[in-house]
């Protein structure tokens, strides 16, 4: 989809990309990383012929990049930047609908297109579309700033650290989001960033690039278990192995049938606790509701009392590196899986983590 | 002190009380140039004017009030006691001109010729001040309903109501600026030099709009112009204007001499040619300098995004830059255009015209009244443009900037 070929941006003396080839494939996000001055932005640029290259050249669909005039080569991929650019003196309606409007779209067709961007993005149009930049917070300029880049539906989106500069959690939303929007679209992204944990979240494929070369061009996982080099293994970070464990679901670890009781009988919660070899029993009520858990060791004679699992729950989503950190949190207890409604939908018992991490050890299970 | 106090109040109460009871209301001689002398002049206070005597006790009056209101002053009520008792003070300035010239020389006090000396106006500025710093107090208040509001204003247009009617009227007066005023007014000479003045400071404004805004966007797109503009049109500032009027006047008589067309359409070393040219070259350093700096104040990003967005360099211009750096570049223009009317005044020395017109004979003759027949209607003049390109600016500027902090038109 997006070739680079041998490509090389020169300075006078200085060659910010050297030799570069690189193909991202229709419908992937691959990520451009690297320390500051390694050369992702400026190859970033040279797709949509901010920078011109020294040599070599890029193919969009297999057609050279030069064969059409830079501003509709630009019309065709969308482009969004760390400082968002909005147009101050421009609705967020007007500045959503500056490429549709540079293509010369009917004014209903672009107010159309506008409000189902909005929607995408999650602005609600009636509310959004009149207000300008000053008005909205970094994360929602940045939303309009993802919409204005999908405006003509470009096959290729380019983005560059375009989280930047917002707040961790804002960021961390974005990033949901932009996983989202990329599930229903399937565009060509070409995403530079330096955070680390933002490229492993969202690259399909990961392009690092040192000093103007490209070292390794892998999918997330590989980068973390075969690391090129010393380099690569610095940057993806001493704590790669628990970065691999961020990748792996929580399926990897999971037991469907956790020990459960419908009552307080001190009989019953024993044989659960036994027949499941656990620690804890956790009670539900006649929806399957999670109510709370019983301390299996620690039964007298009389009624058990009723503890908060709250704790030790975590969702059916979760990845092995949040169950563990939860797990380890609690003080390495089992740990219940609860749906969004309350729902005990299984358990990761510990043995059967630690069980896990000996196979990690002994190289059955790479990390 | 009670801290709502007002300050400037006071000072306005106290002008009023020391200066205008004690200095003369009224310089007189026999003829204008005569003002100018002491040994001829007469000086009328406003205690001398003996027949008068319910004016200076109303005046006297008036003032102690907005003291003891200015001093006591608690919340916006009495504030706008206070604004009141000023535009009381302006009207009863303004009113009692006429008939204490007329006092004084029924008293023989007084000589044919007569003007407001000192008392006069210090007692003008001080009853402004009182109700100036009313209404500054009042603005914090805002406890005032917007009806009562309103009447605070009536004796001030009264005011301005009753000179202009004496002016228009042609009712003799014996005030010599209104006298002036009038004469110039009914026999058309100064509505000439009102329109030779807004033609040339127009003209003048016009071009160094379109030639700096020109300017400050080839110096935006290429440092180097940028900044050789920004030297020369500053070098131009630093020679004096008498200087480079003279100056321009030797090229255009060389130039009207060698083309008949040109000298058909008037251009010639003396008039309005020369003087447009002097007074464009002046207005080009705000101009340029405003459109550069807005030029190259639009954030980085906007810039950035449209470039990569797919937009022509005409459209980054005209749809990104400029309306973004809009505010900046009204701005160079207005000062540009207060600059240029206040510096068309000059355009007379080169036979150009304008109400320097009124300014320069008042200096060879000595008359005060002539100088001020120039300089009142270049102030207004001045005052009202900018007001005007402001309005012009807020209303032209895209709303979206008014919502951002530090720009403003």
């Amino acid at each position: 989809m997006v070739v680079l070929e041998n490509l090389t941006k020169a300075y006078g003396n200085f060659t910010a990309v050297k030799g570069l080839n690189l193909s991202v494939y229709a419908g992937e996000i691959c990520v451009l990383i690297g320390p500051s001055g390694c050369g992702k932005t400026t190859t970033l640029r040279m797709i949509n012929r901010l920078v011109e290259p020294s040599s070599g050249r890029i193919l969009i669909q297999g057609q050279d990049q030069r064969s059409l005039p830079k501003e509709d080569l630009r019309r065709r991929m969308g482009y969004v930047i760390q400082g968002i650019g909005l147009f101050d003196h421009m609705t967020v309606a007007q500045n959503v609908g500056i490429v549709p409007r540079l293509l010369g779209w009917s004014k209903e067709k672009i107010a159309g297109r506008v409000d189902e961007l909005l929607d995408l993005v999650g602005l609600n149009p009636r509310e959004y579309r009149e207000k300008y930049p000053a008005q909205l917070s970094g994360g929602q300029q940045q939303r309009v700033g993802v919409a204005r880049a999908l405006a003509a539906d470009p096959p290729i989106l380019l983005m560059d650290e375009p989280f930047g500069s917002l707040d961790p959690i804002t960021r961390a939303h974005l990033q949901d989001e932009l996983l989202r929007i990329q599930r229903g679209l399937r565009k060509t992204i070409v995403f530079v960033t330096h955070d680390i944990d933002e490229a492993i979240k969202l690259g399909d494929r990961i392009a690092v690039m040192k000093d103007g070369y490209l070292v390794q061009y892998a999918p997330p996982r590989e980068l973390l278990q075969e690391p090129a080099d010393d380099f690569v293994a610095d940057f993806v970070g001493a704590d790669r192995a628990l970065k691999a464990l961020g990748l792996l679901h929580l399926a990897e670890v999971l037991e469907a049938s956790p020990p459960v009781v419908m009552s307080d009988d001190p009989e019953m919660v024993l044989q659960a606790a036994r027949e499941k070899g656990a620690a804890y029993v956790f009670r539900v009520d006649g929806d399957g509701l999670l109510l709370g858990c019983y301390e299996a060791t620690s039964l007298g004679r009389g009624r058990p009392r009723l503890l908060s699992a709250k704790a030790f729950t975590v969702l059916p989503e979760a990845t092995v590196r949040e169950t563990l950190s939860a797990m380890i949190a609690v003080g390495f207890r089992d740990l219940a899986v609860v749906d969004r409604e309350g729902r005990l939908v299984g358990w990761v018992p510990r043995r059967k983590v630690l069980a896990f991490l000996q196979q990690a050890e002994s190289g059955e299970v790479r990390l | 002190m009670p801290r709502a106090a007002s300050r400037i109040g006071i000072l306005g109460a106290l002008v009023v009380l020391g200066a205008g009871l004690t200095l003369p209301w009224l310089i007189s001689a026999p003829n204008p140039v005569a003002l100018g002398s002491k040994l001829i002049a007469k000086k009328a206070t406003l205690v001398m004017l003996t027949g008068l005597w319910p004016a200076g006790a109303s005046i006297l009056l008036l003032a102690l009030v907005g003291l003891c209101v200015a001093l006591l002053a608690k919340d916006s009520r009495h504030h706008f006691v206070l604004a009141m008792v000023g535009a009381v003070g302006i009207f009863l300035v303004c009113a009692l001109g006429d008939p204490l010239i007329l006092a004084g020389q029924q008293a023989g006090w007084l000589h044919r010729v007569v003007l407001w000396s000192s008392g006069a106006w210090l007692s003008l500025a001080g009853f402004a001040l009182m109700f100036y710093g009313g209404l500054l107090h009042l603005q914090k208040g805002g406890a005032i309903p917007r009806p009562i509001w309103v009447l605070i204003w009536l004796p001030i247009l009264a005011a301005l109501g009753l000179v202009a009617y004496t002016v228009w009227s042609g009712s003799p007066t014996t005030n010599l600026i209104l006298a002036s005023f009038q004469r110039e007014l009914h026999s058309g000479g100064l509505q000439l030099r009102l329109g030779q003045h807004l033609w040339l400071a127009g003209a003048g404004v016009f071009l160094s709009v379109v030639l700096g805004v020109l300017l400050g966007i080839w110096g935006y797109y290429n440092p180097r112009v940028g900044q050789v503009a920004l030297y020369l049109s500053g070098v131009v500032l630093t020679i004096p204007s008498l200087a480079l009027f003279t100056m321009l006047m030797d090229p255009y008589s060389t130039l009207a001499q060698h083309s008949p067309v040109l000298r058909q359409y008037g251009v010639a070393g003396l008039g309005p040619a020369p003087a447009i040219t002097g007074l464009t070259l002046y207005g080009l350093l705000p101009v340029i300098r405003n459109t550069y700096v807005g030029l190259m104040s639009v954030p980085v990003a906007q810039v950035d995004a449209a470039v990569g967005m797919g937009m022509t360099p005409g459209q980054v211009l005209l749809q990104v830059l400029l309306p973004r750096a809009f505010p900046v570049i009204m701005a160079g223009i207005r000062s540009s255009a207060v600059m240029l009317i206040g510096i068309a005044t000059l355009a007379q020395l080169i036979g150009a015209g304008g109400l320097g017109y009124y300014i320069l004979s008042g200096i060879n003759r000595s008359s005060v009244a002539l100088i001020l027949l120039g300089t009142i209607p270049a102030v207004v003049l001045a005052y009202g443009a900018d007001m005007l390109l402001q309005a012009i600016g807020r209303w032209l500027t895209p709303r979206g900037l008014h919502l951002l902090k530090g720009v403003t038109a």
